[in-house]
């Protein structure tokens, strides 16, 4: 008994002083902090905000070995988002990134405000406590000595431990072993032989392998015949549960059977393939805008809806028109376009927290062989095979594979149809709300996005988009000497890159680019010579894609706040305005080409 | 005969395992070759 007291007493010791060592180390997180306001906030650039480290706070100390502890910045008491090593996130994501660099304290509010002018406390938090490195190593080498000494009675006590466990171990692991794994006995004699180990030896090797290519080959073949259905035909577009997001890559031959199947060739397609915008992001299924466009249009169009969540044009859209153009001598493309953008070809970036989730396609298309000749596309896919940066590089690859795996196997083509048809089977612990695990997707309704405009939230987050639409639509402009605004040589350069894009110009005559504005609202907080620029961006914008021979023209820039749902989508409201206005360009599109009086019901 | 009945049962539970290894195997294609990174839409 004495014994056994004198090892909790030596345990409880060890026990206190890795406590006394961890405060030493970690202050806060046993309590001693200690807090101070941060003083002449000053702006920077963007949603960034500097301010000089708190006079009465000390710097916590440089450590080479040990971790160092973190101060933390709080807004009115609640520790603000992320510590970032990057200055560009604080000044263009923001809400709540904060960093610390040399003497200053460099952060943006949780909501896109001005900490000059919101009223709210910004504090930096840090351990009351500085001890120096040495001494920080000597407490622990302590506490470990304290712990080793403890080693030997722990080890007298595992061991009477042991007695009492071991034969029930060695019982358990027995049964296992009997049942499990036991090599193949040769002794006659033996009676006995686990349930595993008789199926196996039931097996028959050549019927086994057989039945195993048997079993690939109905796989391909069902792979072959589903990538011939049409799996989300009753759909009208690819929404969230049916989207990457919902954790569902639909391959190549799903989207060309959706087109197909919706749009007979008779008619004159209308393929709207682009990104949020276009796969009517805020709208309801029942006031999604491109029904409204087939309503306006009538039965001599078909309107499909082939677009993906930040989809740019040359992973989906583009290859999709050179594919179909092939099949449907009267095809129209409509996409999204915003002043001075060009997307590339294929969109890796190790450096973006961002995951961009549709190079396979673009791979699945190249692989089909199908694609027209585009000499600088195909230089930009084998130089990312090749790429010097490891992480293009691999990914590259892994999305080639992928693609020649597809395409030899129809793998993703089955279990798609399976997954929608019959049940699930990927779980993504990031889906919100969670979806229902084994549910088959064609059970689940296109409900998922917003469909209200949140003014609120737009005037809260309003810094962040003012940031944006400055950016990304004032600065694509420059004005003349004689007051007129003309492309900015950044957006000459991305231009250049669109139309090398399309380098077959009949393709050009049937590409309806829909140069997106932001949310009225934001543009009204421009002042008078921004609001110019920004308007002035569109405007050039359309007419330099309209002189290379494209089709094209500013949509909403007359619409009213309650038509879009938040800075850029447009809402239930919105949707019948855009349909009509895009109706009457695809009208004369059409009309253009000499195609109304050829086609029949 | 009661060895024939055997053996053919036996070939027949060969076939079945074996053709639940290739499906097994047409599943594993599929779901290896999916991203491990979900997409999270962030908009900008």
């Amino acid at each position: 008994m004495r014994g056994i007291s004198h090892v909790w007493l030596r345990f409880a010791f060890a026990l206190l002083l890795t406590l006394v060592a961890t405060a030493l180390i970690f202050p806060r997180s046993v309590g001693l902090t200690r807090t101070a306001s941060l003083e002449t906030i000053s702006p920077g650039q963007g949603l960034l905000y500097e301010a000089p480290w708190p006079r009465s706070l000390r710097r916590p100390s440089q450590r080479t070995i040990l971790p160092e502890e973190k101060p933390s910045l709080t807004e009115n008491g609640q520790a603000l988002g992320f510590w970032v090593s990057k200055r560009s996130a604080i000044e263009q994501v923001g809400a709540g990134r904060f960093r610390f660099t040399g003497n200053k304290v460099q952060f943006s509010s949780s909501d896109g405000t001005s900490p000059l002018n919101n009223g709210r406390i910004y504090a930096v938090s840090t351990g009351s406590l500085r001890v120096r490195e040495p001494l920080l190593l000597l407490s622990w080498a302590i506490t470990l000595c304290a712990w080793l000494s403890l080693l030997p009675p722990l080890g007298r006590t595992i061991a009477r431990a042991t007695v009492w466990f071991l034969p029930l171990l060695r019982r358990v692991f027995n049964r296992l072993r009997r049942e499990l794994y036991v090599p193949v006995p040769r002794d006659p004699t033996v009676v006995s032989t686990p349930l595993l180990e008789r199926f196996s030896r039931l097996l028959l090797p050549m019927p086994f392998f057989s039945g195993v290519v048997l079993g690939l080959l109905l796989c391909i073949v069902g792979g072959h015949l589903a990538a011939r259905s049409n799996i989300y035909g009753d759909r009208s577009r690819f929404f969230f549960q049916i989207s990457p997001e919902g954790y569902v890559y639909p391959t190549l031959e799903n989207l060309l059977q959706f087109v197909r199947q919706k749009a007979p060739p008779k008619k004159i397609l209308v393929l709207a393939a682009g990104s949020s915008i276009s796969l009517g992001v805020g709208q309801q299924d029942n006031h999604l805008w491109t029904d409204l466009l087939q309503r306006e249009l009538g039965d001599v169009f078909a309107v499909v809806n082939g677009s993906f969540r930040s989809a740019k044009f040359t992973s989906i859209g583009l290859p999709l028109l050179e594919i179909l153009t092939q099949e449907y001598p009267r095809l129209l493309f409509v996409t999204e376009s915003r002043p001075g953008y060009a997307p590339e070809w294929m969109q890796y970036d190790s450096r973006s927290p961002f995951f961009y989730p549709y190079n396979y396609l673009l791979f699945q298309a190249w692989l089909s062989g199908k694609l027209l000749p585009n000499p600088e596309r195909d230089q930009e896919l084998w130089g990312a095979l090749s790429s010097s940066d490891e992480y293009i590089r691999l990914h590259a690859r892994e999305d080639l594979i992928r693609a020649v795996l597809e395409r030899a196997t129809h793998s993703s083509d089955l279990w798609n149809v399976l997954s929608y048809r019959f049940f699930f089977t990927l779980f993504s612990p990031v889906q919100s709300p969670a979806l229902p695990f084994w549910a088959p997707r064609k059970q689940l309704a296109d409900d998922a996005w917003a469909f209200t405009f949140d003014r609120e939230q737009l005037i809260r987050d309003q810094m962040h988009q003012l940031f944006i639409l400055k950016d990304a639509y004032v600065d694509k402009v420059e004005s003349s000497e004689n007051g007129e605004f003309k492309l900015s040589a950044a957006a000459w350069e991305n231009f250049a890159a669109i139309e090398r894009a399309f380098p077959d110009r009949t393709l050009r005559a049937r590409t309806l680019f829909l140069v997106t504005p932001r949310n009225p609202q934001l543009a009204q907080e421009l002042d008078p010579t921004e609001k110019q620029s920004y308007e002035a961006s569109l405007r050039s914008w359309s007419e330099t894609l309209k002189n290379a021979g494209f089709q094209a023209f500013p949509l909403g820039i007359d619409y009213e706040s309650e038509d879009f749902i938040d800075a850029h989508h447009f809402s239930n409201r919105g949707a019948p305005k855009m349909a009509a206005d895009v109706a009457a360009r695809v009208r004369r599109m059409a009309e253009k080409n000499g195609w109304t009086n050829q086609a029949v019901q | 005969m009661k060895q024939n009945i055997q053996m053919t049962l036996r070939s027949a539970l060969s076939v079945f395992a074996g053709l639940f290894v290739g499906i097994l195997f047409s599943y594993l294609v599929y779901r290896l070759s999916l991203p491990v990174k979900p997409f999270v839409y962030v908009a900008f």
